[in-house]
């Protein structure tokens, strides 16, 4: 399973950001179910990690 | 005057949809066409890099003519009829009259861009003419850029607006050219060099970089939204299918700027044509997925009074995939114009 995710994964910025979008995926179901926005806010927090890491990137 | 109304969704919606769509186009293709000649001028002579970026660099002009006439006729109508616009689901309701008097004050602006077309549309023989510097900076782009991301961001009238809700509309206009528009420019290059792995070879690694631009960009559309989060949060289909979409978008995104651009760069290197024809066809639904995710959230967006349930939007979304993946395929085989280029090299 790493070696797999290290294969598609090659920068930590990637990784990152995919856990961002699964968040987002997250929070449709929550926000629906629950109507608490507390997955939204973490996938918030990835996407603004993962673009810093984006932008140093080379 | 006319209009009509389907499913919640009004005629100077559909007009102000296309008006960001022509402006978020033109705007991206000035912006890469710029980047492309700047680089091309400061290649070496003997570097092949820099005909193939100028190539492509000149080949743009086409997308921000008929992006700038796209938003020119919109905004003609607009000012008879009337728009509105937001993103992620998360929405601030412009009304009528505050649209209605910003694309009014804007009218010597687009005057000024459908001259630029023209001129651009006049020049199409000797194109070189848009170009024409000593320094590689194109006055041409850059004049037709700093236009449209000034119509993009100014679609609201902002005065005596707070300043989260002036900053929101700014970033939200604006980002389109660097996400909406940027996509479109991406699967244009992709179009125009899928038959020329030589000019792919030379393209391709500038996609990574590119695709920074697009995350910004998204940035740029998340701060605005936080800016008004949570009092415009409206839980609709709407919403849902926007967020879905943003989920898929993200996803998508890093997988087609990660690795699937990496595969088909290294079997181009390596000259592995078949597994690069493999790749690029997983980067063709990739491409079809990008973007018909960034069209349809801005779509849903300019439509705040959208009736249609998610089922339905969701059955239009993967329906509209499917006709961009057939369509790529058919391009792919009538444009022959990269393989020309190849053989007169």
């Amino acid at each position: 399973m790493h070696t797999i995710a290290q294969k598609i994964f090659q920068r930590k910025s990637e990784l990152i950001m995919f856990l961002a979008g699964v968040f987002i995926l997250l929070s449709v179901i929550t926000v629906a179910i629950t109507g608490d926005f507390v997955f939204w806010k973490i996938a918030k927090f990835f996407y603004v990690i993962g673009v810093v890491f984006i932008i140093f990137d080379k | 005057m006319i209009g009509f109304e389907i499913f919640g969704m009004e005629s100077y919606q559909l007009l102000s949809f296309g008006r960001q769509l022509g402006l978020s186009v033109m705007g991206a293709a000035s912006l890469w066409a710029m980047v492309f000649l700047y680089l091309a001028h400061n290649k070496k002579v003997e570097d092949s890099a820099g005909i193939f970026l100028t190539w492509i660099g000149l080949r743009m002009r086409w997308l921000v003519i008929s992006g700038g006439f796209l938003a020119f006729v919109m905004w003609s109508v607009l000012t008879m009829i009337l728009p509105v616009a937001a993103h992620e689901g998360v929405t601030l309701v412009t009304s009528k009259e505050s649209i209605l008097s910003a694309m009014n004050f804007m009218t010597p602006l687009y005057i000024l861009i459908v001259g630029f077309l023209l001129f651009g549309l006049a020049k199409y023989k000797n194109p070189y003419v848009l170009i024409n510097s000593k320094k590689g900076i194109s006055w041409f782009y850059i004049s037709t850029f700093i236009l449209s991301s000034i119509a993009i961001s100014y679609y609201t009238d902002l005065h005596g607006l707070p300043t989260n809700e002036s900053f929101f509309h700014v970033f939200h206009g604006f980002h389109s050219i660097f996400t909406l528009g940027t996509v479109l420019c991406l699967d244009f290059m992709f179009l125009s060099t899928q038959n020329a792995p030589f000019v792919q070879k030379h393209l391709f690694p500038l996609f990574p970089q590119i695709s920074k631009v697009i995350w910004i960009g998204l940035s740029l559309d998340l701060l605005s939204t936080l800016l008004i989060f949570p009092e415009a949060a409206l839980l609709t289909p709407r919403f849902y299918f926007a967020q879905i979409v943003v989920g898929v978008l993200i996803i998508n995104g890093i997988l087609l700027s990660g690795i699937i651009t990496r595969r088909i760069l290294k079997n181009i290197k390596e000259g592995h044509i078949e597994r690069s024809i493999r790749w690029e066809r997983f980067a063709t639904v990739a491409g079809a997925i990008s973007i018909t995710s960034w069209m349809s959230i801005t779509f849903v967006d300019h439509f705040h009074d959208l009736n249609i349930s998610l089922v339905l939007l969701f059955g239009l979304y993967v329906l509209v995939i499917a006709v961009i993946i057939i369509g790529h395929e058919i391009w792919n085989k009538l444009d022959t114009r990269a393989e020309r280029l190849h053989v007169n090299m």
